[in-house]
C-alpha cells in the first residue's frame, strides 16, 4: 500500500469523520459533560506547553519509567532464575499466580502497606503509583517469559 | 505379572536412585512441589514480622492473616460483597463487553477496508487506562453499579475485540476458505458459522480469558477507589481505615484467590471447547 493511501486511512476516521462529528454535534451544547473540541484543543496546549507539563506530565512519565525499569529487572530476573528450573517452577507457581491475580490496586491503595518507606523518602502517593507500575509490569514479565519457558 | 511388568517397564521408580536434596526435590510430583514452595512463602511470611524485620502492624504474619481469613470466609458479608457486589459487576460488565467485542470484531474483521479504516481509532483507544475513566464514571453515574459497569466494560472489551479481529476473522485459512466454497457453502451465515467460527474461537476464548482476569481487576478498583459496596470498597477499605491489618490482607488474599479460580476457570472451559484444537493438545497459550 502506497504512503498516501496509508496516511488517508489512518487519518480518516479519527481527525476527520469523529472530531467533524464532535465539532459539529457540540456546536450548539453547553453541556458539561461534552466540552467543544476547541475548549479541548485550549486545554491540550495548556497541559503540555507551559508549567503544568513540568508540574504533573514529567513526574508522571518519571514515575512510569523508574517503575517500569524495576519491573523489567526484577521480572527478567526472576523470569531467567525460575523459568530455567522446571523444579523451580513447579515450586513457585502457586504462589505467583496467585500474587498475579491479586489487583495492583488492592495493595496500592493502602498506604500503611507500602508505608514502611514511605516516610523515608518520596511521598506516599509515589510509593504507590511506583508500587502500581511495578507489580503490573513484573506480572506480564512473568507470563511472558513463563510461556517461552514452557 | 510376568505380562504386566512387560507390559509397563517404565512404570517403577527413576533408575537412579535420589542422591542430593535438590534430586529428591526433583523428584516429587509437580503438585506436591506447589504446595512445598506455598508452605515455604507462608513460612517466610510468617517469620518476616515475628523477626522485627517489617512491623507486625504493617504486616502480619500469614497465621493472623489466614486465621482472619478462615473467619471471614464464615461471615454473611464477605460472601454478600463477592456475589452480590464484585461478582455482579464482574459478570455484567464482562458480559457486555464480550458481546459487543464479538459482535464488533466479526464485522469489522470481515472486512479489509474496515479494518484499515477502523486501526488508528482502535490503537488510539485501546490503550487508555480504564482507571483513568473514574473521575467521568463517578461524574456521570454517581456511585453506582453503572460507574463500575463503564470501568470493567471498558478495559474487558479490547482484549475480546483485538482477538477476534486481528487474531480470528483476519486469520481464516484461504484453502479452508476455499474448500468449503467448492463444497456449496456460499451462505454467509454457513461460512460463518463453519469457517470462520472455528477460526475465531481460539482466539475469543484466550482473549475472554484475559478479560475475564482484567475485569475482576477494575471491579476490584473501582469498589476501592469510588468507594463502592464490595468487596475492594466497603470492605478493603473498611479494614485499612480501620487499621484491621489482618483483615485487610485476608481480603486481599481473597481477592488473589478470586482471581486464581475465575482464571482457573477460563482454563477450564478452554479445553472443553478446544479439546480439537493443537494449542490444548501441545499446551501451548501461555
Amino acid at each position: 500500500m502506497s504512503l498516501i493511501k496509508r496516511t488517508a486511512y489512518f487519518v480518516a476516521l479519527p481527525p476527520l469523520i469523529l472530531v467533524f462529528l464532535w465539532w459539529a454535534l457540540t456546536l450548539n451544547s453547553d453541556s458539561f459533560w461534552v466540552p467543544r473540541p476547541a475548549q479541548m484543543v485550549s486545554t491540550f496546549t495548556e497541559v503540555w506547553i507551559g508549567p503544568r507539563f513540568a508540574n504533573d506530565v514529567v513526574p508522571s512519565l518519571l514515575r512510569l519509567l523508574v517503575g517500569l525499569a524495576t519491573a523489567t529487572v526484577l521480572g527478567i530476573g526472576l523470569g531467567f532464575v525460575i523459568g530455567s528450573s522446571r523444579t523451580l517452577r513447579r515450586l513457585t507457581e502457586p504462589v505467583l499466580e496467585l500474587f498475579r491475580a491479586i489487583p495492583p490496586a488492592d495493595s496500592g491503595s493502602d498506604p500503611h502497606a507500602v508505608g514502611g518507606c514511605q516516610r523515608l523518602d518520596e511521598g506516599p502517593r509515589d510509593r504507590v503509583r511506583l508500587h502500581l507500575a511495578d507489580s503490573a509490569e513484573h506480572h506480564r514479565r512473568r507470563a511472558v517469559h513463563g510461556r517461552g519457558a514452557r | 505379572m510376568t505380562n504386566m511388568t512387560l507390559a509397563h517397564p517404565q512404570a517403577g521408580p527413576a533408575q537412579r536412585p535420589p542422591r542430593s536434596f535438590w534430586d529428591k526435590l526433583r523428584a516429587l510430583p509437580a503438585g506436591l512441589l506447589g504446595a512445598i514452595g506455598t508452605l515455604v512463602f507462608l513460612l517466610i511470611w510468617e517469620l518476616i514480622p515475628r523477626s522485627g524485620l517489617v512491623p507486625a502492624r504493617y504486616l502480619p504474619p500469614a497465621s493472623a492473616v489466614l486465621a482472619e481469613f478462615f473467619t471471614l470466609l464464615g461471615t454473611a458479608t464477605l460472601w454478600q460483597a463477592i456475589g452480590g457486589e464484585t461478582l455482579l459487576g464482574w459478570a455484567i460488565g464482562l458480559a457486555i463487553a464480550s458481546v459487543a467485542a464479538i459482535i464488533l470484531g466479526m464485522l469489522i474483521g470481515s472486512s479489509g477496508f474496515l479494518r484499515r479504516f477502523t486501526a488508528s481509532t482502535i490503537e488510539f483507544l485501546r490503550p487508555i487506562p480504564s482507571v483513568a475513566l473514574i473521575p467521568l464514571a463517578v461524574l456521570v453515574f454517581g456511585v453506582k453499579l453503572e460507574s463500575k459497569l463503564l470501568l470493567v466494560v471498558y478495559a474487558s472489551f479490547w482484549p475480546v475485540l483485538v482477538q477476534v479481529l486481528y487474531g480470528g476473522v483476519a486469520d481464516v485459512d484461504p484453502v479452508a476458505a476455499n474448500t468449503a466454497r467448492s463444497y456449496g457453502l456460499t451462505s454467509y451465515i454457513a461460512r460463518l458459522r463453519h469457517v470462520v467460527w472455528p477460526t475465531t474461537l481460539p482466539y475469543l476464548v484466550t482473549g475472554l480469558r484475559l478479560s475475564a482476569s482484567v475485569a475482576l481487576v477494575l471491579a476490584v478498583t473501582a469498589e476501592l477507589l469510588i468507594g463502592m459496596p464490595g468487596l475492594g470498597g466497603h470492605e478493603i477499605a473498611r479494614a485499612q481505615s480501620g487499621g484491621a491489618y489482618s483483615g485487610m490482607y485476608a481480603l486481599v488474599l481473597t481477592t488473589g484467590l478470586l482471581g486464581v479460580l475465575i482464571n482457573a476457570g477460563f482454563r477450564f472451559i478452554q479445553k472443553r471447547w478446544l479439546s480439537w484444537h493443537s494449542s490444548i493438545r501441545s499446551e501451548a497459550d501461555r
